[in-house]
């Protein structure tokens, strides 16, 4: 699982692999549409929809923090 | 949120011209919202001054850092649809607070259903189909053209016959002179059925109450009962007018009256055309209304933006939540708003 999401984040930017910090929107290498776009490549990776109560920033500000949701969300369906 | 540093919240109402000199530095310099209090508070605010808008405020710099308007459909109720406008986040306030503004719309008590217009198919279209799985659309554009020798505000490389005639030939179309006509007649329409509810206050306000723009309003009658309302605003401009009609609630079937209207709108020879931008009504009812269908690269052009008039073909995008039959008019949300002060 994990090397399929690196995989989608490298697409969108590699720094976001190499990325150590806490926060990657106050970074720079995301923002909200970015990860709309993300949430769309992770239902197409993963087979499954992921609701809006999901997206939030904190799910999203670190590349353990999107591993995290989506071994909880794959877990439940 | 998590973060203390900001707060989603209504906006006061003393809060109003710190809005709007944020919407002149941040949306567009010498924006109406930001130049137009009287306009401001027409769209935006309550009878009893609760201002439809929720904003971003920042602690740590006390100030507003982004907002997100309202527009209700039903006025004075416990529940109402709505439209959103003006969603705008500082580009520095890297985040999430466009999507948690939005979140925090849909979320509103009484919010029932929230139906987007006018948005731009790159950010926020995108955003409502991926995020909250809406179904989105770009609306469609109707138009009659009244046969003159030349267009000045229009383009007309081909024209089109539609030569639908209109069922029934005991229709009655009265423009409602005043609002108490209006309010008096509009009850017996079953306005709740209809996706957004659009109630009486609201068409009131909308239609007869608007600070710059003067709209007509007229009644469509089969034997004596009212089937439908319809909406016209004329658009003058180059020494001509184009007729916009905005807005139609009611039976939809009795739209193929508009075929008989025509003659009498184009009475006035100074009328190059109307038109009618809609989602959700039947394409049968509007070709039987006598309407032509702007279709995908047409060549003729049918301009909608007129402070400043740009000569061409305009899409305007929709969103509304999977599932229901909704049904979207050019004046819904802040569409039919006028850009400049006049």
């Amino acid at each position: 699982m994990e090397e399929k999401i690196f995989e989608l984040l490298r697409e969108i930017d590699e720094e976001i692999l190499n990325y150590e910090g806490d926060n990657l929107f106050e970074a720079g290498l995301l923002d909200s549409f970015v990860v709309i776009d993300l949430v769309t490549e992770l239902e197409d990776a993963f087979n499954m929809e992921i609701d809006a109560r999901y997206v939030l920033e904190e799910n999203f500000r670190k590349k353990d923090n999107i591993v995290a949701l989506m071994k909880k969300l794959t877990k439940y369906t | 949120m998590e973060s203390s540093k900001y707060e989603i919240r209504f906006a006061r109402y003393d809060e109003i011209p710190a809005i709007m000199q944020y919407i002149d530095e941040d949306w567009k310099k010498g924006h109406i919202m930001a130049t137009n209090r009287r306009l401001f508070e027409y769209e935006f605010v309550d009878q009893n001054k609760h201002v439809n808008m929720l904003i971003l405020y920042n602690h740590d710099d006390d100030r507003i850092d982004g907002c997100q308007g309202i527009i209700k459909s039903a006025l004075g109720e416990n529940y109402y649809d709505s439209w959103g406008s003006i969603l705008k986040v500082r580009k520095e306030c890297r985040g999430f607070h466009g999507i948690a503004l939005e979140k925090t719309v849909k979320l509103l008590e009484g919010n029932r259903h929230y139906l987007g217009i006018g948005q731009n198919p790159n950010t926020s279209v995108k955003l409502f189909q991926k995020l909250f799985k809406d179904n989105a659309a770009k609306m469609s554009h109707y138009y009659r053209i009244a046969d003159l020798e030349d267009y000045k505000i229009a383009v007309i490389n081909h024209k089109e016959k539609n030569s639908s005639r209109c069922n029934k030939n005991d229709y009655i179309i009265i423009e409602y002179s005043d609002e108490n006509q209006f309010v008096s007649e509009v009850d017996v329409l079953k306005l709740r059925a209809y996706i957004p509810y659009k109630n009486k206050e609201y068409l009131l306000h909308r239609y007869f109450h608007h600070p710059i723009y003067q709209y007509h309003v007229y009644g469509i009658y089969l034997e004596n009962i009212l089937q439908a309302i319809f909406v016209i605003r004329y658009q003058p401009y180059n020494g001509r007018k184009v007729v916009r009609i905005v807005d139609y609630v009611g039976n939809e079937e009795s739209m193929e009256a508009l075929n008989e209207f025509w003659n009498e709108l184009f009475k006035d020879e100074s009328v190059e055309y109307a038109d009618f931008y809609e989602y959700g009504f039947s394409e049968q009812n509007l070709l039987r209304a006598g309407f032509i269908l702007l279709k995908e690269g047409d060549t003729n052009i049918i301009p909608n933006y007129f402070g400043p008039f740009l000569k061409e073909n305009v899409d305007i995008w929709v969103t509304w939540p999977r599932g229901l039959n909704a049904k979207f008019c050019k004046a819904d949300g802040d569409q039919d708003r006028p850009s400049n002060t006049f």
